[in-house]
């Protein structure tokens, strides 16, 4: 076949990192031949800056007027749900940013709405559900392939771990990860409104989807079917809550957290009896901080996705190695460091795009696939509930 | 002179005390006297350590000889009765952790599966009243409570709490683990003689350093303790799983009974700060005990067990021949991390050097009653949070 033809919407963030991974392909093998935004001059600027031939303010728009093979959903998480059934129904293949989609509210929700304190967490999961069930039809029906952009599962660290548990063969007993940093800038971060949740969600996501799809694999490849959750107990808290952090008059970790949790633990159990530890944080010094760490009978595995030591680095003073990047939210460049070499190629960017474009080319699944992303979301929203009511919550019922 | 003391044992928990005491030197403190239920194994232990005096039980030993303390290195299941009994004689109190448990009753059978059938919010309630017994003896007999948790007292932790003092940010979160590949004592196995799993044989240790960092970080920034408010709790039997166990090779133990073999206990604070707590008999690559503290302005890791103080390199396991390497470190090849001088690092020598000098100097010791008594109570309530699958208010039970 020729090139994919991609059309990319939005023009962020995630935006930014997807085009890069497009850049790194050939032009044989994939285009970006619009990007969409709103207002429209931001979707001009992006593709002025990144040479993308054309322009719009919506995907309606877009799709109206290109011919292409693909949409990459680089939105807020609360947008995914409505783009991923419009872009399904015209028939487009998707590359969706994680999480697949959540709770934001009630359809007349407003902007400032605290929806994170006015809406029980069980009629959340009921609702995220629904959502889950939506987007899972819709993709079903359309035959389209679905790539979820989680990229721990392409980060080369994560890959390497999971090719020597294959290979030791041992039973996963245990698995902890996590993903911690000081704080999200973005506003849309602190709001359950836009976020669909706090650092479970937007961080948590990570580990969590990373953990689960080491038990599928575990038991794709030992009995020919996944391994699954089957409960959750979990904690959350606001830590940038806590008096005498309030009172300090110099804050290093960010604040202004509104109604969404900034620290939270999510403990699954497996149905083979096995467990995983799932930590996410937005008050975590020290830069970036991810890693995932298997416990098998024969073997014990740490996948140090950020900060690993590839490279480490001292200087007497903050401003030394200036205007070099360090690594992702660290506070200072002074001291002991670990600068990360390529950012991207660690944490597996470029390498979930090219497995996306890949899995068009060759009619297959992307290997992070829609039955993943599912997981992630009902297992999340099953962990608020456990947190809300205190008490451990069986993920059968919910998963099947 | 230095302290007096009577050391209760001779098992392993007395050997690796009876080191720290040699450490000090007899200045500080001099082991007078050691007894214990075998006089032969009494006797052979005083020859072996050079104690001048051996007895049959603790009573004997009070009785005939003058001590200021006793050193209580025995099984977990006598602490409570010998403390009592120690507090009743006026003498001060060395405790190896922990305080107490719950073991079952004196007429429950020797094989008796009390974990599988034991609700563990009965456990709870008897472990309360014996706390509560313990106290109230030795706040009347006005006795010193040493509890012997070396973990407050290694270095690397040390220096995490000055360093944490320094920079006075509120403590927002603490992660702490002690895991290995599991006890090779049939007694840790089994509910009757341990008084629970990993929780409780291993979970005690980082559970105590957390809150002890939160309990000074109370008392130097409002006087009192910031003590811990609720606790969730997950346990399970990784060792169980059906794949594990029709693997032709186990390298990490087997045959727990009706313990658990890994756990999770997440805590509250009153303050609104966290800490996780992790702990099994399931982990490869030796001993693994760390306290990671996240401050508002610093975060801090004590890696007590393993460090890289000393880094090593074998191609193959028999180049290092009988050095020692680590504890419960499965093999000597590969990449390893030697722990230069294990007791050191673990806080043996120093814990004694405090209870020596508490005694001495008539003051509060860093590892105290009321820590060694929430310990207690919060691994208990993390068992009835595991057991009924909800989150345990502690307010009520550390009251």
């Amino acid at each position: 076949m020729g090139p994919v033809r991609v059309g990319l919407i939005g023009c962020g963030f995630s935006a930014t990192l997807h085009i890069e991974g497009y850049k790194k392909l050939s032009p044989e093998q994939c285009q970006v031949v619009a990007v969409c935004g709103v207002p429209k001059e931001t979707a001009e600027k992006f593709a002025r800056e990144h040479n993308i031939p054309a322009a719009y303010g919506s995907m309606d728009d877009l799709i109206g007027h290109e011919s292409i093979d693909a949409v990459d959903l680089a939105i807020p998480n609360h947008l995914h749900a409505p783009f991923i059934v419009q872009a399904a129904q015209a028939g487009k293949h998707i590359f969706c940013e994680k999480p697949l989609t959540g709770y934001f509210g009630p359809p007349d929700v407003k902007a400032d709405d605290l929806v994170g304190t006015m809406i029980p967490k069980r009629q959340m999961l009921e609702e995220a559900r629904q959502n889950v069930d939506r987007v899972m039809e819709a993709i079903a029906a359309a035959g389209i392939k679905f790539g979820y952009a989680e990229n721990w599962l392409y980060a080369p660290a994560y890959q390497k771990l999971w090719r020597l548990a294959k290979t030791a063969g041992g039973t996963i007993l245990r698995i902890e990860a996590e993903e911690s940093h000081s704080g999200s800038h973005a506003d849309y971060a602190k709001r359950w409104r836009f976020s669909g949740g706090g650092s479970l969600m937007v961080k948590g996501s990570h580990p969590l989807g990373a953990a689960l799809q080491l038990k599928r694999w575990e038991g794709e490849h030992k009995c020919g079917k996944p391994i699954r959750a089957s409960s959750v107990l979990c904690e959350v808290g606001n830590l940038t809550w806590i008096d005498a952090f309030t009172e300090e008059d110099r804050h290093y970790v960010r604040t202004g957290w509104k109604d969404v949790e900034d620290w939270g633990v999510i403990i699954v159990k497996f149905e083979d009896g096995s467990v995983a530890e799932i930590k996410a944080g937005d008050t975590t010094l020290g830069g970036v901080h991810n890693y995932l760490e298997a416990h098998l009978s024969n073997a014990r595995l740490r996948a140090n996705i950020n900060p690993n030591d590839s490279c480490i680095a001292y200087a007497p003073d903050a401003s030394i190695f200036e205007p070099e990047y360090i690594v992702e939210k660290i506070e200072t460049k002074g001291g002991w460091s670990f600068p990360s070499p390529d950012e991207d190629w660690h944490q597996g960017y470029p390498q979930e795009v090219a497995d996306f474009i890949a899995a068009i080319r060759e009619d297959r699944q992307p290997l992070s696939g829609a039955a993943l992303a599912r997981e992630v979301v009902l297992i999340l929203y099953a962990a608020y509930v456990s947190a809300e009511e205190g008490c451990r919550i069986d993920l059968k019922p919910i998963l099947e | 002179m230095g302290v007096r003391i009577g050391l209760v044992g001779y098992g392993n928990a007395a050997q690796f005390h009876m080191r720290a005491w040699n450490q000090l030197g007899k200045k500080a403190a001099e082991i007078v006297a050691v007894c214990g239920r075998s006089p032969e194994r009494a006797a052979a232990f005083a020859d072996e350590y050079a104690v001048p005096r051996s007895f049959e039980s603790m009573a004997e030993m009070l009785n005939s000889i003058d001590v200021d303390a006793v050193d209580l290195a025995v099984p977990n299941h006598v602490h409570a009765a010998l403390s009592i009994e120690a507090a009743n004689a006026g003498k001060h109190i060395i405790c190896e952790k922990h305080l107490t448990g719950y073991f079952g009753e004196p007429d429950t059978p020797a094989d008796a599966m009390i974990g599988e059938t034991m609700p563990r919010r009965d456990m709870l309630d008897k472990v309360k009243a014996e706390c509560e017994a313990i106290r109230r003896a030795i706040e009347e007999a006005g006795v010193k409570f040493c509890y012997a948790e070396n973990w407050i007292y290694a270095p690397a932790f040390v220096k995490l709490r000055r360093l944490a003092d320094a920079a006075s940010g509120a403590i927002m979160r603490i992660q702490a683990e002690e895991s290995h590949s599991g006890s090779p004592s049939i007694y840790a196995k089994q509910w009757r003689t341990s008084g629970g799993g990993s929780l409780v044989l291993k979970g005690s240790h980082p559970l105590g350093a957390a809150l002890q960092l939160k309990q000074s970080e109370g008392i130097r920034k409002y006087g009192r303790p910031i003590r811990p408010a609720s606790v969730m709790c997950e346990v399970g039997n990784l060792t169980f799983i059906d794949a594990l166990k029709q693997e032709p090779q186990h390298y990490i133990k087997m045959d727990w009974k009706d313990v658990e073999d890994w756990g999770l206990m997440v805590l509250k604070f009153e303050d609104g700060s966290v800490a996780e707590i992790a702990a099994g008999d399931t982990t490869l690559g030796g001993v693994h005990n760390y306290l990671e503290a996240y401050l508002s302005n610093a975060r801090i890791r004590a890696n007590i067990n393993p460090n890289d103080a000393c880094v090593a390199y074998a191609p193959s396991p028999d180049i290092f021949g009988d050095e020692y390497i680590t504890e419960k470190i499965e093999t000597k090849g590969g990449w390893s991390f030697p722990s230069p001088e294990e007791d050191w690092n673990q806080g043996y020598p120093q814990e004694m050097a405090d209870f020596a000098a508490v005694i001495a100097e008539d003051r509060d010791p860093v590892s105290g009653f009321m820590l060694a008594q929430d310990v207690t109570l919060v691994l208990y309530a993390a068992y009835v949070s595991a057991d009924e699958g909800r989150r345990v208010d502690l307010a009520p039970i550390l009251a």
